[in-house]
């Protein structure tokens, strides 16, 4: 302030050497941060660079040594020919049931069950919510069993319904992730709207829901992945091939062809593409974070 | 804020997407995520749901059974890859016994010993069920599986007399107990590239006389090529999915038992073994023929990619190298490597078809045993390139199916092989396989000249003991 | 006198009627959870319990045994304890790691910079890629002779190690791998940025923060609750790391990567023991539980929860 009565006249020019050293400044910060991006993508993409560049090459070339990154010829036919053994379609659909219903399933129950875990009080509220937890604890290995016989009482032994049914019941972490998420926002919102006479369902789905679109999405990309990719489960409880999933039916393939890595990566990279798609299209929910020149997004 | 808030129609946009795929996943699907009735219906008369051991069949009850239309229970594991052989096995078996329906309970692959455990333990019962070293003797020690003895008295058409004795007794008890029939054999060997020897003006192993070890390490080095510190041909090779067995064949052919006398301990812990195994070592990190053998899988730069010029493998991977040398290179097989001054050896290995002891229909399960292992299945075997013989009739004479079977060329001579055969690991192939898994464990600093057999051994050999003892204990050994 | 009683008799009662209201509402909109426990979850894990104090090899009739399961947990084997600490130490690494490296990347990724979606995308890549085809890849990356990971450390002269093969490396080798898939903690610290109000960094922006204090009083504070979530789902995580070693090194070499839950696998599906399984498995639950406790007690003092004070 002392500064700026004493030389007047140099303001709007000191303003514009703030202003370009600040741009100046945000370029640089820039060129670090994709300097820094860049050098981890590579690190990170290795391994995925190398399965897409696999299933593009001849069979001849995948033992070829160096290996090299760009196919040449790139072979196309490795997909359609992947994808004649093995009905993958039957698969794919079968996929995509379980997780079509597992994303439905898990949205509703973990945001119910988390919205009354962070903005209810109750009693056994903190006594629950620690158990909840604590089934998380327990290795699965010794509950395998038990829990085969379980569904082999309900008769769904050999069906989609063990790994259909039970999630929508809400899971442990989910629900923890979503409380998590409901605890950050100010309960000056629940009061106005109590006041303004809303019942608590309305609360839930009229004040919670709407602010929490970025971590149910990020539920839905989670709960997505987990169960295109779910194994043990499906290894265990399907016994015939028509309704097996996406992975054993990978698996299945990978015994087949041991050898034959153009094919397998074909095969595996065929079954990312959904997630990678969704995951896509689904990240505009949590891009219009903070922006810093304060110009909101 | 106001801009970043979400109305409800958006939340309900994400349950919308959600139902629309599954729905979409529906209407493409015809049949609905509910049991089958035939699913689900023999799952429930199988077994009971208790873990008990099932109580033999009555006589009225086995009558019964074979009244009516019987449903059997196969599990297959590597359902894909043996996928043809079964339905072969299946449909001849249904043709002969129109009563019978088999139903295949697939599995993906490899020895899934939990689903299978899951499932019997659970009463989720099949009947009859390919089996693997692995799992095999705790089952039996266990008494889920059903001795074969009585089966062998009571019908005449079958007779053990009549395959080669070596595979029968691969999965043999100590008190004489037989609980499979032999389904898949195969014995060691050299596989060589042709046109790498052709390149290198090397003149091909004699089918007839094996190599010495010392001989074959000296080929291996000659036919390995580096440029700098990259290999661009390596002279020998032994697989991830083999190694985990080679180092006992060869401590076996140097005329090391595994086993001390009654399972009290493994021949780990002497100066000879330690040598044969630096032996096995220095073909990777000193000599550099082999890449390390380590590895459980395939590494893009086996056999079949045509830059090795031998590799040690069994037939099991007759097939696969089939279909990748077609067209690509020649190959041919040799005798398995014998050190010098030793009897010759050759070793071999198999996987058999075992019956459940809770099985409900034990006649038809019997029945389809001995499908799987007769001698018109094996013909087709032969056909899809899966086994050698190991039914005497087709050796001697060579069938010519078996003959025809080419390439391997030199086919033949493991049919003479079969004459030396031994078994590395006799006796117990789960203990085996629990042990060797701890030496395997032991050996990858070995490969890579970070330890020396002596100090890994020696490191190992509580573990090996206390897993012994274990074994011991809870009835496996 | 009569009326005002009656008038005080019924506000008390419908101010109860309310409180009861109030619980069973509470209830009601949890029932997705607690319904599911009691269907699915009791049961299996009672049936665990229960079997701690039996002898059961999966395929007979259980026996009782007493606490001869609990005993030989801490006097016969010696690699329950072994593996206990390898895990431990696996834990200690591996949680302070994702939890940095997952931030880092969120927050460079809050960023209004060019290829967001891109770099975004490509981040989560490998937590699609499936079980099946990584083991193979990861394999394949590791390999001491053909490996690329090895290839590159010789561009720069140095000669790399054996990694899997190696007792001392392949524990590195399989933090490396797990820190791989960082991108799933990423997607939870996006979304938790994207929960700072704006108005925040505006003022302090007007206030001239750097960014260091704008990141220490502002953006950690507020993600305080995604961090805590994510330290005690890393606890729980970590001290059950199972498919790694089992897909990579089978526990070895010399035991170097035998994981706790690795070893109780073996004991339940391959000495048939379950019940000793169960006895491992329910200590590994009361470990986990202490220290998540211990965290959860830890919390009271840095977690910044804007929507409740209680709990944590």
């Amino acid at each position: 302030m002392a500064e700026l009565t004493a030389e007047p006249l140099d303001a709007p020019a000191r303003a514009g050497s703030i202003l370009s050293s600040w741009r100046f400044r945000r370029t640089a910060v820039a060129c670090l941060q994709h300097a820094i991006l860049l050098s981890v993508v590579g690190l990170i993409m290795l391994p995925l660079v190398w399965t897409l560049s696999t299933s593009l090459k001849e069979a001849s070339q995948v033992y070829g040594f160096p290996p090299a990154l760009i196919p040449k010829p790139i072979r196309l036919q490795n997909y359609p020919e992947a994808m004649t053994v093995g009905p993958w379609l039957r698969f794919f659909t079968n996929s995509s049931l379980v997780t079509g219903l597992n994303i439905l399933g898990q949205i509703v129950a973990c945001s119910l069950v988390g919205f009354s875990f962070a903005r209810l009080r109750w009693w056994g509220r903190d006594v629950l919510f620690i158990l909840m937890i604590a089934t998380m604890m327990l290795p699965h290995q010794v509950t395998l069993v038990p829990q085969f016989v379980l569904f082999r009482t309900l008769g769904w032994v050999s069906t989609l319904l063990p790994l259909i049914v039970p999630r929508f019941f809400a899971a442990a972490f989910y629900t923890f992730l979503v409380r998590q998420f409901f605890m950050t926002i100010p309960t000056d919102l629940d009061d106005a709207a109590r006041i303004d006479g809303a019942s608590t369902f309305g609360i839930y789905s009229r004040i919670i829901l709407p602010m929490s679109k970025p971590v149910l999405m990020a539920v839905a990309i989670f709960v997505f992945t987990a169960s295109w990719n779910e194994f043990q489960l499906p290894l265990i409880y399907l016994h015939s091939e028509q309704n097996f999933t996406i992975q054993l039916g990978l698996r299945g393939y990978q015994s087949l062809h041991g050898g034959q890595w153009h094919l397998l990566m074909a095969a595996s990279t065929l079954t990312m593409l959904p997630v990678i798609i969704l995951f896509f299209l689904g990240q505009r929910y949590f891009i219009q974070g903070v922006v810093f020149s304060g110009i909101k997004g | 804020m106001s801009d970043r808030r979400v109305t409800r129609r958006d939340f309900l946009w994400i349950g919308a997407m959600g139902a629309t795929a599954s729905l979409m996943a529906a209407c493409g699907a015809p049949v609905p995520p509910t049991p089958t009735p035939q699913a689900a219906a023999p799952a429930k008369a199988a077994a009971p749901s208790e873990p008990t051991k099932a109580p033999a069949p009555t006589v009225a009850e086995k009558a019964a059974a074979a009244k009516g239309p019987v449903t059997l229970r196969f599990l297959l594991r590597h359902y894909q890859s043996f996928g043809p052989q079964w339905d072969w096995i299946v449909s001849s078996y249904q043709k002969k016994n129109p009563n019978v329906k088999v139903e295949i309970v697939q599995n993906p692959a490899g020895c899934e010993l939990d689903k299978l455990l899951i499932m019997v333990s659970a009463g989720d019962q099949v009947d009859t069920y390919w089996t693997c070293g692995d799992t095999f003797v705790g089952l039996a020690t266990k008494g889920v599986l059903k001795k074969l003895n009585p089966f062998f008295t009571m019908d005449k058409t079958f007779k053990v007399d009549d395959y080669v004795s070596t595979f029968f007794e691969l999965y043999k008890q100590k008190d004489g107990s037989i609980y499979s029939v032999p389904w898949l054999c195969f014995t060691f060997m050299i596989f060589y590239n042709k046109d790498i020897f052709d390149k290198e003006k090397v003149p091909y192993p004699d089918p007839k006389k094996p190599m010495t070890w010392d001989e074959t390490l000296e080929l291996a080095k000659k036919l390995t090529r580096w440029t700098g510190s990259r290999p661009e041909q390596l002279g020998g090779f032994v697989s991830g999915s083999t190694a985990w067995t080679m180092w006992a064949a060869w401590l076996a052919q140097a005329g090391i038992p595994f086993w001390k006398p009654d399972m009290s301990g493994v021949n780990l812990d002497n100066p000879e073994a330690w040598q044969v195994l630096d032996w096995f070592a220095e073909w990777q990190w000193k000599h550099k023929v082999n890449p390390s053998a380590a590895f459980q899988t395939d590494i893009p730069f086996g056999f079949n990619s045509g830059n090795v010029a031998m590799w040690i493998a069994a037939e099991a991977q007759w097939n696969g190298t089939k279909k990748a040398a077609a067209g690509k290179f020649k190959w041919d097989i040799a005798p398995f490597p014998q050190r010098a001054g030793t009897k010759r050896q050759v070793y071999g290995y198999g996987d058999t078809v075992v019956m459940m002891n809770a099985s409900r229909y034990p006649d038809e399960s019997w029945g389809f045993l001995k499908e799987a292992c007769g001698p018109e299945a094996y013909l087709m075997l032969y056909d899809m390139a899966t086994t050698i013989p190991s039914l005497k009739t087709h050796i001697n004479p060579p069938h010519p199916t078996f003959v025809n079977s080419r390439p391997p060329d030199n086919n033949l001579m493991v049919l003479e092989d079969l004459e030396y055969l031994m078994l590395p690991y006799p006796g117990n192939s789960g203990a085996y396989s629990a042990v060797s898994r701890i030496v395997n464990n032991a050996l990858n600093p070995v490969y890579v000249g970070k330890m020396t057999a002596k100090e890994a051994m020696t490191q190992a050999m509580p573990d090996i003991q206390r897993t012994l003892k274990e074994l011991k204990d809870t009835g496996l050994v | 006198m009569g009326l005002a009683t009656g008038i005080a008799a019924t506000s008390l009662s419908s101010r109860r009627r309310r409180r009861i209201g109030r619980h069973v509402q509470g209830w009601l909109f949890a029932a997705p959870w607690i319904l599911g426990f009691v269907i699915f979850v009791a049961g299996p894990m009672l049936a665990s319990a229960v079997m701690v104090f039996t002898d059961w090899d999966l395929l007979s009739p259980a026996r009782f045994a007493g606490l001869n399961n609990i005993r030989r947990l801490f006097v016969h084997d010696p690699l329950v304890g072994h593996s206990l600490k390898i895990t431990t130490m696996y834990a200690i690494v591996s949680v302070p790691m994702d939890i940095a490296a997952g931030l880092t990347l969120a927050m460079l990724l809050n960023a209004n910079i060019r290829g967001l979606r891109f770099y975004r995308t490509l981040y989560y890549l490998p937590v699609v890629l499936s079980g099946v085809a990584s083991a193979l890849l990861w394999r394949w990356l590791f390999s001491p002779e053909f490996g690329p990971l090895n290839y590159i450390l010789s561009l720069f002269g140095i000669a790399g190690p054996a990694w899997l093969l190696d007792p001392e490396w392949a524990m590195p080798a399989l933090v490396m791998m797990t820190l791989w898939s960082v991108g799933g903690g990423m997607v939870i610290y996006l979304a938790a940025l994207q929960g700072v109000p704006t108005e925040l960094y505006e003022a302090s922006i007007v206030d001239g923060a750097g960014w260091w204090p704008r990141l220490r009083f502002i953006t950690l504070p507020m993600i305080t609750p995604v961090i805590f979530f994510q330290l005690v789902m890393g606890i729980i995580r970590s001290l059950q790391v199972f498919t790694p070693a089992f897909i990579m090194t089978q526990g070895g070499p010399l035991n170097a990567t035998l994981f706790y839950e690795l070893y109780l696998y073996r004991i339940a599906f391959e000495q048939f023991r379950m019940g000793f399984a169960s006895a491992m498995a329910w200590l590994l639950f009361l470990y986990i539980l202490v220290l998540t406790l211990l965290v959860f007690r830890s919390a009271r003092s840095w977690v910044y929860y804007e929507g409740e004070q209680r709990g944590g």
